[in-house]
């Protein structure tokens, strides 16, 4: 539908293409979006920023037809519209790229552009006319400057390939307004740019463009309008060039936000080596080497920060020395005990906390209780259980003793872990390995997807733990995180630590670069590996 | 808490309550009174002294299926071979009973027992491995091997173990020295006071022991199992091989207290192994439930001889109903989060949410 | 020579009934629903062909009832598994054992321990390729099976054309890999995955006729023998791919021919041979999976 040619009832703003008007969305007794009022004007690229857990999402879901509001209303080029499912919201010309890509792995790049727009067959109308989608997909990808190999399974490309194809899946049913939820966080900074770079071309060539993120920086750069959303209410509407990253920030958590903990090194001489992995290695289910030959040392009294775009290695690492993988070579040392391959009992006996990556996976199960979750890792050992058979008022009060000393807010305490958000389940986690009195603390995305409160919590968490001694190993895709907290950073790329730096001495670009598979060269300047 | 359990008791009596109904609709098709079939199905296998103690009786196997089965459930594992361990562990100590001349009572039935839990372990094990060690699909394989017991043992019974003073294909009989004596003048034997205390030993490690936990924290999260240090593959190992020695149990001392001798209708049809898979899900895994879903299931049983005998309806109909019984409880009537009406008046807002997709 | 071709014609004649249930069930698996009713559709087919032919002496009707009861437990099978989103293998055990029971409720019902629709002669049903039939060796294999010999093996292309070079096979592929992606692209995953299930119905029907048909028109209460069980397996070992599936379903077929044709030498034992398609199974299903999860490092179990 070109732009331009519809006419406005009077009164409307000629350029405003889709506006909301109370819309309000609620989950059982939660409100996940109260009220909000949104306006996007047509050729530009609207920024909806706020915290994990505001809101973006479900807004974006219900302009998308994917969710249907509780009450309020939408309204398309000044038109009431009212979308049961996201095909309606195609047809009206509203496109969306999820965070979690909608892609089919074991199918091409064109079978997926074209997916629920199949091309029926010339003369066979029941068969499907391969040739003429792949036609008009390479049109597309030409038309769009794309570089892509259209006869490619989806499963083979790498995630800013896959974003691509979202994209031109989106492209190919010729919607005007495209949204975008967290484009970015699966790419790697130069991938980032290169994105940007791409998402003011689709502006040129008229698109309307919404993008949802929680990275200012970014949105800052590329957008014309920002609209901030906390807990579930559209608290701000601001001109880009008329607002400021602190502005945005403050306006999002709602006070003045430390964007880094305190954290003051203190150098020892008598540290004792904790963790020694040597040449350690597995591979993905695939076969190919998902951890390369990665070595490194943790001392007692120290972070050791581990950075890298997710997707290149440090799950798996994480996974090996938290007993959840098998590691096909190297060794694995802990205060001079080896122990590689050890099963997670074995590791949480001799010392080791484990906050893993995976909340509601490998954290807590969501479906048992608070009491059964607080002690798990424990449940063989005295005063939780004597011969296998359980001590429930041991139990109650321990759980009890968890909740008052790390401030978890439940509502009750006999229910399940299913009740508690985000940030409190994570605290749940950190207060149970904690309380295990570990020496090594590996913690894996300590605080991905929670509140601003609770991640001020968990860093003081670690950076105490850490001046009382113990040794840390913090992996973390939040580059703010892991120069705040690390006394050691390291980078993976491709399964291999590429690079230490050290914090105080590093730059972003630095750092960016290493991310991204470039090294720093005395001679050449910047090597690719 | 209550509220929770309220509704696990409806969504196992409403089930019950719908397959009754059919089953009374097919009879009143056929010309029948179906309140006088139930009654004469009901009547005397719980209210007669007599009645109850048999229906008792036949619950003692049907119990140890079911626990074979819940245990499996629980942790998310299906053991559909339940029935194949069981004729097996039946036939195997119907042999000890036969073979083996212990003049020690005792001793002779402690042994027969033994024999009977070991083949269900034995047999049990290599879907257990395969699961455990190369993730093959436990169900499908346990599934298929009760088709190769079921053949094995009809060869063995009419071949090499053959009765041959038999007019039919039948082992040879226990000796006395094997057999669960009656208590009394009642039809209860002491096979149903071991049902009943391994029954309770399994309450016990349900409700209070790791065992418990580990099973509950394996069927809902695995990873979280494993991740705490619950060691899900030994687990796995061990759930299936407890399972095969709950049904060997349960097929022995069908031997011993009921049958005597090994025939090609030892465990009846459907077979108790598949009864206990009914037994299991009516009463929803746990083991109180699985008790009293035995208890019912096993005057159901019962009732359908009376049925047979004191109305023209052929006893198929309560297998029938089983069927329907099973096919009801594959879903939940009410939902743990809301009632039947106000889930059904919530349907049209519900339409569209999708889990995970709100922050 | 004759005994290898004796050997060959049976293997492809044990192959037909499970070589429909797999093309039938395939279908529902690639839209992520594992249907093990497939057993009971079968048997419901068989029965209600044999039950009708009895009654009314009409080939016809009698297939078309029988697909016609078939159809009704594909709908109640998709109705409990997707739109209650019931446990599936409970309802398929559930089916699996309803159809028996109402079989032998029937049975008894007449007084009778099986049916035997005796006007009916298998041999009308045997197809004779007029010009395979003279070629030496193939010729008595390839020709003299009954119809639905070679109505399964016409179904293994369709299947394919089906699944990869139309709207509806693509779609019903999206809806069992990725139900994300039909539901964000207005997919209805449950009307595909519906019609999956129910053209295993339509398929594991035709296999009951064929069954009950093929040699002698007659029907006892566990004639399917956990074919269906069988044919799950075949669609497990090939991941639901209709051609690699098939060849399992051959290799099965093949297993039961042996177990068949060397009873003759191997006396009482004989029995035993009818074990072998099921450890057949159970290796194939061992070595698929440590071939498929041998890079597998992670200690996940599920």
């Amino acid at each position: 539908m070109p732009s331009g040619t519809a006419s406005f009832p009077p009164g409307v703003d000629m350029e405003t293409i889709l506006s909301t008007k109370a819309l309000t969305k609620k989950f059982g007794g939660f409100t996940a979006n109260d009220q909000i009022f949104l306006t996007v004007h047509e050729g530009q690229i609207k920024a909806i920023v706020g915290e994990n857990g505001a809101g973006k999402t479900t807004l974006m879901n219900m302009l998308y037809g994917e969710l249907q509001p509780t009450s309020g209303e939408i309204f398309l080029r000044g038109e009431k519209v009212e979308f049961s499912s996201p095909r309606d919201a195609i047809t009206k010309g509203i496109g969306m790229v999820h965070q979690h890509f909608m892609l089919v792995p074991s199918m091409t790049v064109y079978e997926n552009i074209v997916l629920g727009a199949e091309i029926p067959g010339e003369h066979l109308k029941f068969l499907i006319d391969r040739k003429e989608e792949k036609r008009r997909c390479q049109s597309l990808t030409e038309k769009y400057g794309y570089d892509l190999d259209l006869n490619e399974k989806i499963s083979e490309l790498s995630i800013g390939e896959q974003q691509k194809v979202e994209i031109l899946k989106m492209l190919y049913r010729d919607v005007d307004i495209l949204i975008l939820d967290e484009p970015t966080s699966v790419l790697t900074p130069q991938e980032v740019d290169e994105f940007l770079k791409q998402l003011v071309d689709l502006k040129a060539k008229g698109k309307t463009i919404i993008l949802i993120s929680h990275k200012l920086r970014e949105i800052m750069g590329v957008s014309d309008e920002i609209t901030v959303i906390k807990r579930g209410k559209t608290i701000g509407n601001v001109k880009t060039e008329e607002t400021s990253e602190p502005a945005l920030a403050q306006m999002m958590v709602g006070r003045k936000v430390l964007l880094t903990v305190q954290n003051q090194y203190k150098p020892t001489d008598n540290k004792r080596v904790m963790l020694q992995v040597k040449n350690l290695q597995t591979n993905d289910r695939l076969g190919k080497l998902a951890v390369d030959h990665v070595s490194f040392t943790i001392h007692s009294g120290e972070v050791f920060g581990i950075v890298g775009v997710d997707g290149n290695g440090q799950t798996e690492l994480v996974k090996i020395l938290s007993g959840m993988m098998e590691a096909t070579g190297g060794t694995v040392e802990y205060n001079g005990q080896e122990i590689t391959n050890c099963l997670s009992d074995q590791l949480r006996k001799s010392g080791i906390g484990i906050i893993p990556e995976d909340r509601y996976g490998e954290g807590l199960c969501q479906e048992m209780s608070l009491c059964q979750n607080a002690i798990a890792g424990a449940v063989t050992s005295k005063p939780f259980s004597r011969h296998a058979v359980f001590n429930r008022k041991q139990i109650n009060e321990y759980c009890q003793h968890l909740i008052d000393a790390y401030q978890i807010h439940i509502a009750d305490f006999n229910g399940n872990v299913s009740q508690l958000s985000g940030g409190n389940a994570q605290k749940l986690i950190v207060a149970r390995e904690m309380e295990g009195e570990p020496r090594l603390l590996i913690a894996c995305q300590p605080t991905r997807g929670v509140d601003i409160g609770a991640i001020e919590f968990i860093h003081r968490q670690i950076i105490d733990f850490r001046d009382r001694g113990g040794a840390v190993l913090l992996v973390s895709s939040e580059l703010n995180e892991i120069l705040s907290l690390s006394d050691r950073i390291g980078v993976m790329y491709k399964g291999k630590i590429i690079g230490e730096v050290d914090p105080r001495t590093t730059t972003e670009t630095e750092i960016g670069l290493l991310m991204a598979g470039m090294v720093p060269d005395l001679e050449n300047g910047i090597r690719s590996i | 808490m209550k509220r929770i359990k309220w509704k696990n008791l409806a969504n196992s009596v409403l089930p019950v309550f719908f397959a009754l109904l059919i089953g009374a609709v097919i009879m009143l098709a056929m010309g029948h009174n179906p309140l006088n079939a139930y009654r004469i199905m009901f009547e005397r296998p719980l209210f007669t002294l007599r009645g109850l103690t048999n229906t008792l009786h036949i619950a003692g196997p049907l119990l140890l299926a079911g626990l074979a089965i819940a245990v499996t459930f629980r942790s998310n594992l299906y053991n559909m071979g339940v029935e194949g361990q069981l004729i097996f562990g039946g036939f195997l100590a119907g042999l000890a009973g036969a073979y083996l001349h212990i003049p020690n009572p005792f001793l002779h039935k402690f042994v027969c027992l033994v024999v009977g839990i070991i083949a269900g372990m034995m047999f049990v094990l290599i879907p257990a491995i395969l699961r455990a060690f190369l993730r093959v699909d436990e169900m499908v394989v346990t599934l298929t091997l009760n088709y190769v017991m079921m053949t094995v043992l009809e060869y063995l019974s009419s071949g090499p173990f053959r009765n041959q003073g038999a007019g039919y294909v039948s082992t040879n009989t226990i000796d006395k020295t094997a057999m669960f004596n009656r208590i009394g003048k009642t039809r209860l034997t002491p096979f149903f006071i071991i049902a009943f205390l391994v029954f309770l030993l399994f309450f016990f490690m349900h409700k209070r022991m790791v065992f418990g936990y580990r099973g509950e924290a394996v069927g809902k999260n695995p990873e979280f199992a494993e991740a705490t240090g619950l060691r899900v593959r030994r687990h796995i190992v061990q759930v299936m091989i407890i399972s095969g020695a709950l049904a060997g149990l349960a097929g022995a001392g069908h031997m011993m207290s009921h049958e005597f001798n090994y025939t090609l209708s030892f465990s009846g049809t459907p077979g108790i192994g598949w009864d206990g898979m009914l037994i299991s899900l009516l009463g929803g895994h746990s083991p109180a439930g699985v008790l009293i879903a035995a208890v019912f299931y096993s005057a159901l049983k019962t009732g359908s001889d009376n049925i047979n005998m004191y109305t023209g309806i052929p006893k198929e109909i309560v297998a029938i109903i089983q069927g329907l019984i099973v096919l009801f409880l594959s879903i939940r009537f009410i939902n743990d989060r809301f009632g039947l009406t106000k889930r059904w008046r919530n349907k049209r807002n519900m339409k569209g949410t999708v889990h995970g997709t709100f922050e | 020579m004759a005994l290898l071709n004796r050997i060959l014609y049976d293997a492809i004649y044990h192959t037909t009934p499970i070589l429909l249930c797999v093309i039938g069930g395939l279908f529902a698996y690639k839209a992520g629903v594992l249907n093990i009713a497939l057993e009971g559709m079968m048997l419901a087919g068989s029965f209600v062909a044999v039950l009708v032919a009895v009654n009314s002496q009409s080939v016809w009707l009698a297939y078309l009832s029988a697909i016609a009861v078939s159809l009704i437990l594909g709908l109640v099978f998709s109705y409990m598994s997707v739109n209650r989103k019931g446990n599936v293998i409970i309802i398929g055990l559930a089916i699996n054992m309803i159809v028996p029971a109402v079989a032998g409720f029937v049975l008894q019902s007449m007084g009778v321990p099986n049916l035997t629709a005796k006007w009916i002669n298998p041999v009308i049903f045997r197809v004779h390729l007029p010009v395979v039939e003279r070629i030496p060796v193939l010729g008595s294999l390839l020709s003299g099976h009954p119809i639905g010999t070679y109505i399964s093996f016409l179904v293994i292309f369709l299947a394919y054309v089906l699944l990869y070079k139309t709207k509806f096979g693509i779609y019903t592929r999206v809806v069992g890999e990725s139900p994300e992606t039909a539901k964000s692209l207005g997919i209805k995953s449950n009307y595909y995955a519906t019609l999956a299930i129910l053209i295993g119905s339509l398929l594991c029907a035709v296999a009951g006729v064929n069954l009950a048909y093929e040699r002698l028109g007659i029907f006892t209460n566990n004639m399917t023998a956990g074919r269906g069980f069988i044919a799950i397996a075949a669609i497990y070992c090939g991941k639901g791919e209709p051609l690699k599936s098939s060849l399992y379903a051959f290799i099965f077929g093949l297993a039961r021919a042996l177990a068949v044709n060397l009873s003759i030498y191997a006396g009482n034992v004989a029995a035993l041979f009818d074990i072998i398609p099921y450890f057949v199974m159970i290796a194939i299903l061992a070595v698929n999976a440590g071939y498929s999860n041998r890079n597998l490092r992670m200690r996940t179990y599920w």
